[in-house]
């Protein structure tokens, strides 16, 4: 299992990457809203999970994840990520 | 029953204060002898959800609320394709501001709104939550329980949907309708990706694609692709009836391939089968597009080529092509193309608009047919957009930003801080803007949708000092730290 502060720092990195613009991950906010203050929406979204899936080896389950459900890096990253068995 | 604007039931209080336009029902003309209607325009802009077989395996997706609603008021932009006796139909009312703004920038139509809009479904036209989904329906199911509009169509000279669903064939099979549209298998077929893929194929074009019908064969496939590939094993993966990027993903590690195999693989167990188009991800240079129309006798015509600007793989902006681009695609048989890509769909008996998305690489290639459209789409609008602005000496520059909405920010108060700002289009030689769809402002998530109509080099400054307009009245497109220059 990675350290909670190790998740959220290759969240932010994820993020960074797929985010449009010249954002660092360092200067992501953990507590902003992925959505409403990030931008993201269901295109970039998807991309962020896939390379989020990537990143942790995991398999998300799309089925019951939403686009309300992408609200912090902090809340994902201990909510998402963190129920996840890795593969 | 028709929600007939001017007397129709109010809407949801978060978009309450657009007042319902009065311009007149088709079957509530002024006195006298009112002008036969030309054409009728209407048409849901997520056709590619209704046309998308059941029984097909998905990729990865991600449900959005409130995204069904802001589609539904798409629909609103065909106004841009809509003469003074033309009668255009929208899923929900039009704001009276919206109708005046229009109408002074010369674009008038007679109205009709279908169903009766959302507030109509509610008891008591309560508001929808926010974040729901407030639209049940789209344009083509409403018509079809509305009785009045349907004579009205059927006195029309021409029926000119958005696209042909199968509630738009059931439309035109009710008795005495008079219009004839495609059949909608045929308009299915040659909207799938496998259908455009095959033809690229057959014609000899670069770029053609490779149709997987398994998840093995998907394995296979893009293992070969990615090995083929020299410095950049990126692989996208596209759903038959994706659009603007949605269905679209890129594999770029063992990982995501194995992953995507084993959804594929789940899902076949369950009975449902695949089918997706594979192709390398290409360095691309431009993005344009090739307009025509295809008329039942199977004769075409090429309304024009725009250039695109997308976003990753989702729409921006369209404008009319640079003289450079069309010279350069004139030299590269473009035109030759397009002619055998509007036979072949004739010969599909396909009759009807036609989006034909190509690009060019940085590499000096190109791939001249990556999908086809065969429906309205936002390059034809915009086309139509320009042949207004060209009688003044201007070109019709249209793009859409993904906007936050705060508070009672809607049309009515964007139109109003667009006017005091001076920046809104009045028609003529003036340059200006033109929001094109009001139902999509709608909080907390919307979508901005404008026409900029001006010299193509001042585009830029006019959409940047729009969006800084909209902001001050809480609608926000991202910060400009956030945003890639779509320039």
């Amino acid at each position: 299992m990675s350290h909670p502060v190790n998740v959220v720092e290759r969240v932010r990195k994820v993020l960074a990457e797929v985010l449009p613009g010249e954002l660092q991950a360092q200067d992501i906010p953990e507590d902003a809203d992925m959505v409403t203050e990030l931008g993201l929406d269901s295109l970039t979204a998807i991309e962020f999970l896939l390379r989020v899936e990537d990143e942790f080896d995991i398999e998300l389950d799309y089925e019951n994840l939403s686009l309300a459900q992408l609200t912090s890096v902090r809340q994902f990253s201990a909510e998402v990520i963190g129920r996840e068995t890795p593969a | 029953m028709s929600g007939v604007t001017g007397t129709g039931p109010a809407r949801p209080p978060h978009r309450s204060e657009r007042r319902p336009a009065a311009a007149g029902h088709p079957a509530e003309s002024p006195p006298g002898r009112p002008a036969p209607v030309r054409a009728v325009r209407f048409g849901s802009f997520d056709a590619e959800r209704h046309w998308r077989p059941a029984d097909l395996a998905n990729l990865p997706r991600l449900t959005s609320p409130g995204t069904e609603s802001l589609i539904a008021g798409l629909d609103e932009t065909l106004a841009a394709a809509s003469g003074p006796d033309d009668l255009l139909i929208t899923r929900n009312p039009l704001g009276r501001a919206h109708v005046d703004a229009l109408g002074a920038a010369g674009i008038t139509f007679r109205h009709a709104t279908a169903g009766g809009g959302p507030a109509g479904d509610l008891p008591g036209g309560g508001a929808h939550p926010r974040g729901a989904d407030p639209v049940p329906e789209g344009v083509e199911e409403a018509l079809l329980h509305d009785r009045a509009l349907q004579a009205a169509i059927a006195r029309a000279e021409a029926l000119r949907p958005f696209a042909v669903l199968e509630a738009t064939s059931r439309l035109t099979h009710q008795p005495d309708m008079p219009h004839a549209l495609p059949d909608y298998d045929t308009v299915v077929e040659v909207n799938g990706k496998a259908w455009s893929s095959a033809l690229a194929d057959r014609l000899g074009l670069p770029g053609a694609g490779t149709v997987v019908r398994s998840a093995a064969e998907l394995q296979e496939t893009v293992t070969a692709l990615a090995a083929a590939a020299d410095a950049e094993p990126v692989v996208l993966v596209k759903d038959p009836y994706g659009v603007a990027g949605r269905g679209t993903i890129e594999l770029s590690t063992p990982g995501s391939l194995a992953r995507l195999v084993r959804r594929l693989r789940a899902q076949e167990e369950q009975g449902l089968r695949v089918e997706l188009l594979v192709q390398r991800r290409y360095a691309r240079a431009h993005d344009f597009s090739g307009h025509l129309t295809v008329a039942p006798d199977g004769t075409w015509s090429l309304l024009g080529i725009q250039s695109m600007t997308n976003d990753g793989y989702r729409y921006g902006v369209s404008r009319p092509a640079p003289q450079d681009l069309v010279e350069d695609l004139d030299r590269r048989g473009y035109p030759d193309i397009l002619e055998a890509t509007a036979l072949a769909l004739a010969q599909a008996g396909y009759s009807g608009p036609a989006c034909v998305d190509s690009m060019t690489l940085r590499d000096g290639g190109w791939v001249p047919v990556l999908e086809i459209n065969a429906r309205m789409s936002m390059g034809l609008l915009t086309l139509e957009l320009d042949r207004r602005a060209r009688r003044s000496g201007l070109h019709a520059h249209l793009w859409q930003h993904d906007v936050t909405i705060a508070g009672d920010a809607d049309i009515d108060t964007l139109l109003s801080a667009l006017d005091r700002e001076g920046l809104l289009w009045r028609g003529g030689a003036r340059p200006g803007v033109l929001p094109l769809a009001g139902g999509t402002l709608c909080a907390p998530r919307g979508r901005l949708v404008c026409a900029a109509f001006c010299a193509a080099e001042d585009f830029p400054a006019w959409r940047d000092r729009t969006e800084q307009c909209a902001r001050g009245i809480g609608v926000g497109t991202l910060p400009p730290t956030a945003r890639k220059a779509v320039a």
